[in-house]
């Protein structure tokens, strides 16, 4: 469970500060499939990112499985990344040096995991993802639905609790967008926890929550039953 | 083993930068190691001159021959229309006035050849190193010879001082006729070489430079006082002198005149570093010019004689050579007034041609280390360059787990990959270039030199080179560690 108590984030400029997230207070649960929602500009990314610990909040108390994650050194944040998220972005930000494999490969290297059993897992992620023609493709060859499937094949490398997409469909065309929608359920329903942005009610109101933002703040919640095709 | 996958693909990716890159740090690394190796080698053979008989040599010239160095031109006594030329009988209250002397000798070195002169009897060459007399003419009485002397054996020879009235040669061997110094006739072997070079020396010589017969005896002042003709043949020089290998007894004509060889030398224990050639490959035979006496003991009764334009002289081991050679200037002071010689101990001599090598390959080593510093500068623009379009690619990475520990060692191992890479090509193109440079430096007194390779200092150089690389990309590498994921992520 992540639990997220009075979290802020702001940033010092030369002028005074600027406020992106003010008294967050959320809690998210094994299994769920949070949307955060909210206009340009309201905080979602940035909340998304505190989650991930991408970035870390200003002020606040942040527990992930009732540990305090506040304060931790790089190393320890870095390895929690590791086993217990998985990101999916909009511009589903692949090595482009790297094939699909070693893309899949790379966050199985930071845990350590052995060679041999890291081809394994890419190659069976890659082919429940479809690409099993496209393990040593370079990621400029394959097409954008490609890539961000080979994204979420790396998100789930090292079987993390929770997959955290940012606007994961942002920058498909809508069949594209709509395949990847439907593996992102498919994992939901083997007990995924996923945590979405994205600023399109369609696809907002398809998680079991969702979080409505506006200027830093929490401005609503909604739950709602699990979402059926 | 990802953190090299990901620094190699990187280098090919920009495989334009990272081979000036490589290229920058080879050619820094090749000059430096080259120029450092060799002045570690000239250091490393002038430790072995000094510890060799070569290096204790002192040689006192009259000033006037002199002339020619530059150190000795300014204590020319402009009124001198002669020059000075000293007395052998004045050596032994030379030695007494130094007693860091332990022998004293006179030696010149000759090419000498060894085809028969028609009409026998002597004949010594003009300049030092010419070849002497119309070659080959009494050659026709090759092969019409073989004597039937009874052919002196090796105990003969071990006599002091062998004459001329030696036997013939054994009847098989194939020879010519020769005249000897007293009109005798008899026979001289073939040897196969046409041309030998030596010295004429006077016996102290074997003494000042540690030489020792291995076969036979070394020639001693009596053989130089009577003017005998033996010869002391190298042993390298032995085998290429005759096939059999046996040259005791053997009678070799050297610029007209018979000698009989009566010593074959022990090989030379030292290196042959301030020698024209090795003492192996090379022939001795009395001087003719006079006698100067060894150290005590030697040649005790021997007669002096003649005027000589230069004297040459051994210090003792561990003696300062340079306060000798003061001594030495002013005992010919005392007897020949002041200014009048010089000595010039050989080591000075090497030293100062080594100094001139050593300056100039100081500068080159300057120069590239300027090309080091530009190589230098080369990576660091690079990596903080490869950092900076990098960092959306580094956020990832630690969007995944890679924490910032990691991207600073990727950067620098990719930096390592292109400073090993240039550092081995530098370090394998060294070697021809050491060789290169010192064949261009090379002059009179160290040609012919074997330079020990010195793979440790060009190793050191390399290593450095590699060293110096990660120093320059470490900004870059701390750059990669402190990128903000969030920024990096966000950029376009």
């Amino acid at each position: 469970m992540l639990q997220l108590s009075n979290i802020t984030k702001a940033w010092n400029t030369g002028t005074g500060q600027i406020v992106g997230l003010k008294d967050i207070n959320l809690e998210i649960k094994r299994g769920e499939f949070v949307t955060i929602m909210g206009p340009s500009g309201s905080g979602k990314s940035t909340l998304l990112q505190i989650i991930g610990l991408l970035d870390l909040p200003t002020a606040g108390v942040y527990t992930i499985e009732g540990r305090d994650v506040m304060g931790l050194r790089d190393a320890d944040l870095a390895r929690i990344r590791n086993r217990h998220f998985g990101f999916v972005f909009q511009k589903f930000h692949l090595l482009p040096e790297l094939t699909a494999m070693e893309n899949v490969m790379l966050p199985m290297g930071y845990a350590g995991v052995p060679m041999a059993q890291r081809k394994i897992r890419a190659q069976e992620l890659l082919e429940r993802m479809g690409l099993s023609h496209r393990l040593h493709a370079r990621p400029t060859t394959l097409s954008g639905g490609e890539q961000q499937r080979v994204a979420i094949a790396r998100s789930l490398a090292n079987d993390p609790g929770f997959l955290l997409a940012d606007e994961p469909t942002g920058n498909l065309p809508s069949d594209q967008g709509a395949e990847i929608m439907e593996i992102l359920h498919q994992l939901n329903k083997e007990g995924m926890t996923i945590v979405m942005v994205t600023h399109d009610e369609k696809l907002g109101v398809q998680g079991s929550r969702t979080v409505r933002l506006k200027d830093g703040i929490i401005e609503q919640i909604v739950e709602r039953e699990p979402w059926t095709n | 083993m990802d953190k090299l996958k990901l620094s190699w693909r990187q280098i090919r990716i920009h495989w334009g930068d990272s081979l000036l890159a490589v290229l920058g740090i080879a050619l820094a690394t090749a000059i430096l190691a080259g120029v450092i190796s060799l002045i570690g080698s000239y250091n490393t053979v002038f430790d072995r001159f000094t510890q060799q008989p070569q290096a204790r040599q002192i040689t006192v010239r009259g000033v006037f021959q002199a002339m020619g160095s530059g150190e000795a031109a300014v204590r020319i006594d402009a009124a001198a229309s002669e020059p000075v030329r000293f007395n052998l009988q004045d050596v032994p209250r030379i030695l007494e006035d130094n007693p860091d002397i332990i022998a004293s000798y006179q030696a010149r070195y000759i090419r000498f050849t060894t085809t028969a002169i028609s009409g026998g009897g002597f004949y010594f060459g003009g300049p030092v190193g010419s070849a002497s007399g119309p070659a080959g003419s009494a050659g026709s009485a090759a092969g019409a010879a073989s004597g039937t002397g009874t052919g002196q054996a090796a105990g003969q020879a071990a006599g002091p001082g062998p004459g001329m009235e030696g036997g013939f040669g054994p009847p098989e061997m194939m020879g010519m006729m020769g005249t000897n110094q007293d009109g005798t006739t008899q026979v001289v072997d073939t040897p196969l070489l046409e041309q030998v070079q030596g010295y004429m020396a006077s016996a102290s010589f074997f003494t000042a430079y540690e030489l020792k017969a291995q076969e036979g005896i070394l020639f001693d002042d009596r053989d130089v006082t009577q003017g005998n003709a033996v010869a002391v043949v190298g042993s390298e020089l032995t085998k290429k002198l005759y096939s059999d290998k046996q040259v005791l007894n053997k009678k070799i004509r050297l610029n007209g005149r018979i000698y009989t060889i009566v010593g074959v030398l022990t090989p030379y224990a030292y290196s042959t570093e301030g020698l024209p050639v090795s003492f192996d490959e090379l022939i001795f035979v009395p001087t003719r010019e006079g006698l100067a006496r060894a150290g005590a003991g030697s040649g005790a009764n021997a007669t002096f004689f003649g005027r000589v334009g230069e004297l040459s002289f051994t210090a003792r081991k561990g003696a300062d050579l340079a306060s000798v050679a003061r001594s030495l200037e002013a005992s010919f002071a005392k007897l020949y007034g002041e200014n009048k010689a010089v000595a010039v101990t050989q080591i000075s001599q090497i030293k100062k041609d080594l100094d001139k090598r050593l300056k100039i390959l100081s500068l080159l080593a300057l120069m590239a280390s300027a090309v080091g510093i530009a190589a230098a500068i080369n990576i660091f623009n690079l990596m903080i360059g490869r950092v900076s379009r990098r960092t959306r690619s580094i956020a990832i990475q630690r969007s995944l787990g890679a924490t910032s520990r990691s991207m600073l060692e990727q950067t620098l191992l990719e930096t390592l990959i292109l400073g090993a890479i240039g550092s081995l090509i530098g370090f394998i193109l060294s070697f021809p270039l050491a060789i290169l440079l010192q064949n261009i430096l090379e002059k009179s007194q160290l040609r012919g030199m074997a330079l020990p390779q010195r793979i440790d200092l060009a190793l050191g150089v390399s290593v450095m080179a590699i060293i110096v690389a990660l120093l320059f990309a470490v900004p870059a590498a701390l750059a990669a560690a402190n990128t903000d994921i969030v920024d990096a992520l966000r950029e376009e």
